[in-house]
């Protein structure tokens, strides 16, 4: 066996699904590839923080404060250098990119109140390009997801203030820009260089803001 | 910006008191108000057209069903004409709405409307514009000064030339026929067509809805088209100058204005191209994750 695994192998490897053969096979090459065993021990890693979530998601108030500051500066980062090696291609298979999307939407929270937490998304180095010299992606998505976990509180204490039939429009659309930003996300994980990706991914960003923002005020004002 | 405010001398009035007719109530309100007259409407109605006209009058007319209530704030019967006036209907359901309404203003009125699941028809207004919906569709047919626009699955349709405008939907629709000097649009899924005269400032952000631009670039404007997935096709006149630049990640690129082919993008995947058209006064930016991207003329 000599391809790398898979993103859906290396999670049902994690999550201990994988059906033998496949199973000794994969433990396998585990053993033997540095760059899957760093995957897959990075998935632990997530899945146990994410398993040992404390109750209260609450973003710090320095942190609120910080990311307020940045969003309303309108910092968008840019990218510069890579800082992981880039495996072709790998996030365009369809199984990668749905259990992506699938453990963004199903931890849209949890993963969240993680991003918010010590334990930081993988760091995508930036340079000055557009003066934003000092700005990191990293910081810039802690920004849009302390908005999101405010936006979606505020949301869920009002939600009984909408009909079920627009609650499931919004969850929808919430959901198609979930997948979406799941899929840039790691397209620009493997790929930080790529100039194109990280306003592809911006711009995901500020449309599920901006969504939660007017459901929000649709609540409130119903 | 559109954030304008009520009167201080704005009156509360008799008039909140609520009617009640056997199956349908008529609405007959009418006031002196002042050219620029602010007006907000708030509430359960199916129907509204918004209609300016060169009176210096409020005419607010239709029907409510019987158990609605309309509170209507700042029309008082005389006195000085109003700066600001405020209507609330109040019924069962915002979403089942079938009160149907019209609102004749000045020309240069600012009209605040919202309702959940509503059609809303404007003409002819020139000052500001604010209309909200959940479902159903908002038209205007107009050059008002400031244009915004926010619906969920509710499609928007604009004929005219807004100076200014902004329009946000999750899955509604959007067609602009016209021209404006700074249009912001973003949906989710709705399709998004722009086309006839020539814009000068234009963003579209788009999730997965397609997004089809059809009109010109103003003498150094700016075009900027992102989407995730949904196809981006930019239709130029034969006389355009622009200078274009289209990235997709994934997806492909489909050039039929010059014998320039697309170049691979990085790692071999996707697909880049650059070019410019005549001089390059104004510029494009078209970038995709996995859309397709189509140049036509």
């Amino acid at each position: 066996m000599t391809d790398h695994l898979t993103f859906d192998e290396l999670n049902d490897l994690a999550d201990r699904l994988l059906q033998e053969p496949r199973l000794t096979e994969a433990q396998e090459h585990v053993r033997t590839c540095a760059e899957c065993a760093g995957d897959l021990a990075g998935l632990r890693t997530t899945l146990d923080d994410l398993g040992s979530l404390e109750g209260d998601m609450a973003p710090p108030g320095d942190l609120w404060a910080e990311v307020k500051a940045s969003i309303e500066a309108g910092k968008v980062a840019s990218l510069g250098a890579d800082t992981r090696p880039a495996r072709p291609g790998w996030w365009m298979t369809p199984g990668r990119a749905a259990a992506a999307a699938l453990l963004l939407i199903a931890g849209s929270s949890a993963a969240t109140a993680l991003l918010l937490r010590d334990v930081a998304p993988p760091a995508i180095a930036v340079d000055s390009d557009g003066g934003s010299a000092g700005v990191t992606w990293q910081v810039a998505e802690r920004g849009y997801l302390a908005s999101v976990l405010d936006l979606r509180a505020q949301l869920a204490a009002q939600a009984d203030k909408l009909s079920p039939t627009t609650i499931a429009t919004i969850e929808r659309s919430l959901a198609t820009i979930d997948v979406a930003i799941a899929e840039a996300r790691e397209a620009l994980l493997r790929d930080p260089a790529n100039a194109a990706l990280p306003e592809l991914l911006a711009s995901n960003y500020r449309q599920k803001i901006d969504l939660l923002r007017r459901a929000t005020q649709l609540a409130s004002s119903t | 910006m559109m954030r304008p405010f009520l009167s201080s001398t704005v009156l509360t009035l008799a008039l909140a008191v609520p009617l009640t007719l056997p199956a349908q109530r008529k609405v007959d309100v009418r006031r002196a108000v002042k050219p620029d007259v602010y007006v907000r409407l708030n509430g359960a109605f199916g129907d509204l057209k918004v209609i300016g006209w060169d009176k210096d009058t409020l005419v607010l007319t239709g029907t409510l069903p019987n158990s609605a209530r309309l509170d209507p704030m700042g029309v008082g019967g005389s006195g000085p004409p109003a700066g600001g006036m405020k209507f609330y209907i109040e019924g069962p359901s915002d979403e089942g709405a079938t009160g149907s309404l019209e609102l004749r203003v000045p020309f240069g009125a600012t009209v605040w409307a919202k309702a959940g699941s509503a059609r809303m028809d404007v003409r002819a207004i020139t000052g500001g514009l604010d209309l909200n919906v959940i479902g159903g569709m908002i038209t205007v047919t107009g050059n008002p000064r400031e244009l915004n626009v926010e619906s969920m699955d509710g499609s928007v349709e604009v004929t005219g030339s807004p100076t200014w405008m902004r329009v946000k939907t999750a899955t509604g629709g959007v067609t602009i026929e016209g021209s404006s000097t700074d249009v912001g649009i973003t949906t989710v899924s709705g399709p998004v067509v722009l086309r006839g005269g020539a814009y000068e400032r234009t963003r579209i952000e788009s999730v997965t809805g397609d997004v089809t631009f059809g009109g010109a670039i103003a003498r150094s404007g700016t075009l900027t088209i992102d989407s995730h997935s949904g196809t981006i096709t930019m239709q130029f006149g034969k006389t355009a100058s622009v200078d274009v630049d289209a990235t997709t990640i994934t997806g492909t690129i489909l050039n039929s204005v010059t014998t320039r082919r697309p170049t691979p993008g990085r790692e071999g995947r996707g697909a880049e191209l650059a070019l410019s058209l005549g001089t390059g006064d104004a510029r494009a930016t078209l970038r995709s994750f996995k859309g397709n991207i189509q140049l036509q003329r």
